[in-house]
């Protein structure tokens, strides 16, 4: 039996430790957005943005913070099963989430129902007659949100998904695709909200064209919503028609100054420009081409349009 | 002295210096702390978002029970011979098989206290928030997190005796918290090994316990999905949890009974 130690010094260690975290608190001077993820292009700002506190303390391990909610987003949405990664490099480019979002509002309210989509994709614990394990393995099934994956995917309500992106992009303001699809998903319940959460994703990446289609397609939905509830309706849409259209401009003339020259037919070049870069960047210019001719005529979409076809030799008038 | 009593004052003496030294509530207010961060975010102003805060206390409700735990269980059986308070209760007519299991009913009654005080946090936090308690589920999940912490406990005082009480700690917290990693390598790696490299694995498969099988929370999470296990199911997982604590449980009582005082 232990000796209990003098009274007055039983809650020392508690103190000690209160007065380590509000100490390293109060001058690590914490705050996610002053600090930059490893995808910020310009070394030299990297740089000055990591020399401070919590970047020295998790370092590259925010990005893979928010990597992993990005997949835990994923599980959240097939009712918790875990899959391997599924989706293809296009399907995370702002155009086609904004699709993937639009497929998936037609199982809202209904978790539980088969979609066709994506049967087939392996879960991350094996079925039967590849689990070694024998009876651990078929527990584990029960245990764990398990479905045969020859069956079509359980899809629930994505407004559950959303405090992940709100948490991941604060962990690393800079992790562009949880604002795109976070931004997608918060539109389907609250517009505004969608809106100003794109437009802190821009304050913070000022550079990422993907925010830019990711605000124009936004402004296109509400116009779609607007031209069909209200009165003046055609005024409104007018409105945010233009206000797109400048939207996907601005992303494309990003696009296309960040563009490296040596991109291959699969989209991907140096610098670490992908297919997903490739994918909405050729978005914007086609974006930015269709909605001048609604708002400027035809000849000012040709204007456009020949000035992206030398990026982009497959846009087509 | 009768054998239950004699079990009964063991385990009741464990669990009140673990209650009384205050490191259950440290752990349950560094616990309630994190998850009281975790609600604090403001989620674009939306209300009746309930998944993020059942995930996030639950997770951290297992893991902090799983820490006291370990910290109770790899402690009380060396320190008996540390401190030499064990000669006085061998002195009595007391087999030391029944002192081990009192030791250990007693890290289960304090790690049950430490997870009855996390659940008066979040049984109000869930109602706040309007969420379904999915009790069905809840109550399984309970449940089995009591059968691991018994698994752990007799798995944390087999540590204790092979190593030395801080490697004992080391080695059980990774165990703990590596378990699921582990598992998911084998499933990886039997696909890829030879036969020598199979056999391995699933000897490591059946050797180390699978605390994996014991977390509900995922079901818990999406309740409005699945539904609640069968009872062969929970009476297999019972039996799982029985088998293995017993094993272990054995081989510690086994090496305390050789120890030389």
């Amino acid at each position: 039996m232990t000796t209990p130690r003098p009274r007055s010094r039983r809650w020392w260690p508690l103190a000690v430790w209160v007065a380590w975290l509000v100490a390293g608190i109060g001058s690590a001077r914490i705050d996610p957005a002053d600090y930059a993820g490893g995808r910020v292009r310009d070394e030299e700002e990297r740089i000055r943005r990591n020399s401070s506190a919590l970047a020295a303390m998790l370092g590259e391990f925010r990005t893979s913070i928010s990597d992993i909610m990005f997949i835990k987003t994923e599980r959240y949405l097939h009712g918790g099963v875990g899959y391997l990664p599924h989706h293809s490099e296009s399907a995370l480019t702002a155009e086609d989430l904004a699709d993937d979002v639009d497929a998936h509002q037609l199982e809202l309210g209904m978790p539980g129902d088969d979609e066709e989509e994506h049967a087939g994709v392996p879960t991350i614990i094996p079925p039967p007659h590849r689990d070694f394990r024998g009876w651990i393995g078929t527990l584990h099934r029960e245990v764990r949100p398990w479905r045969d994956p020859r069956r079509a995917h359980i899809h629930t309500d994505g407004r559950e998904l959303l405090p992940w992106f709100r948490v991941m992009t604060q962990v690393d303001p800079q992790y562009v695709r949880g604002y795109v699809a976070g931004a997608f998903w918060l539109a389907q319940v609250d517009r505004e909200a969608a809106l100003g959460f794109i437009t802190e994703g821009l304050q913070h990446n000022p550079d990422a064209f993907q925010l830019y289609v990711s605000l124009g397609l936004l402004r296109l939905r509400e116009a779609r919503a607007a031209a069909r509830d209200n009165e003046d309706g055609l005024a409104v849409a007018n409105t945010l028609w233009k206000l797109a259209r400048d939207d996907f401009r601005r992303a494309a003339a990003l696009a296309l100054a960040q563009r490296p020259d040596d991109v291959d037919d699969d989209g991907f070049g140096s610098g670490g420009w992908g297919r997903y870069h490739e994918n909405d960047a050729l978005t914007a210019a086609r974006m930015d081409y269709l909605l001048t001719r609604e708002t400027e005529g035809a000849s000012a979409a040709a204007a456009r349009l020949e000035r992206y076809r030398h990026v982009f030799p497959e846009l087509e008038p | 002295m009768k054998r239950g009593r004699a079990l009964w004052v063991i385990a009741r003496s464990v669990m009140l210096e673990a209650i009384r030294r205050k490191e259950i509530y440290l752990l349950v207010a560094a616990c309630l702390l994190l998850i009281g961060l975790a609600t604090s975010v403001d989620f674009f102003g939306l209300g009746g978002l309930v998944k993020f805060y059942r995930e996030t206390a639950l997770r951290l409700m297992g893991t902090f029970t799983a820490l006291a735990v370990v910290l109770l269980a790899v402690r009380q059986l060396p320190r008996e011979f540390e401190q030499r308070t064990i000669y006085p209760l061998l002195a009595r007519p007391l087999p030391r098989g029944l002192f081990v299991l009192g030791k250990g009913l007693g890290v289960l009654g304090a790690a049950l206290f430490c997870y009855a005080l996390f659940m008066l946090i979040y049984v109000p936090g869930m109602w706040y928030l309007e969420g379904d308690l999915a009790w069905r589920l809840l109550g399984q999940h309970i449940y089995l997190q009591v059968l691991q912490m018994g698994l752990l406990t007799s798995g944390a005082f087999l540590l204790s005796l092979l190593f030395s009480p801080d490697a004992a700690l080391t080695l059980g917290l990774l165990l703990y918290f590596a378990s699921g990693l582990i598992g998911q390598v084998a499933l990886t790696l039997y696909e890829l090994t030879n036969a020598a490299g199979r056999l391995l694995l699933y000897t490591a498969t059946y050797a180390l316990p699978q605390f994996v099988l014991f977390d509900l929370s995922g079901k818990v999470l999406h309740s409005e999905i699945w539904s609640p296990l069968s009872w062969p199911v929970m009476a297999a997982l019972t039996g799982y949890a029985m088998v293995y604590s017993g094993l272990y449980g054995w081989g510690a009582y086994a090496l305390f009974r050789r120890r030389p005082l």
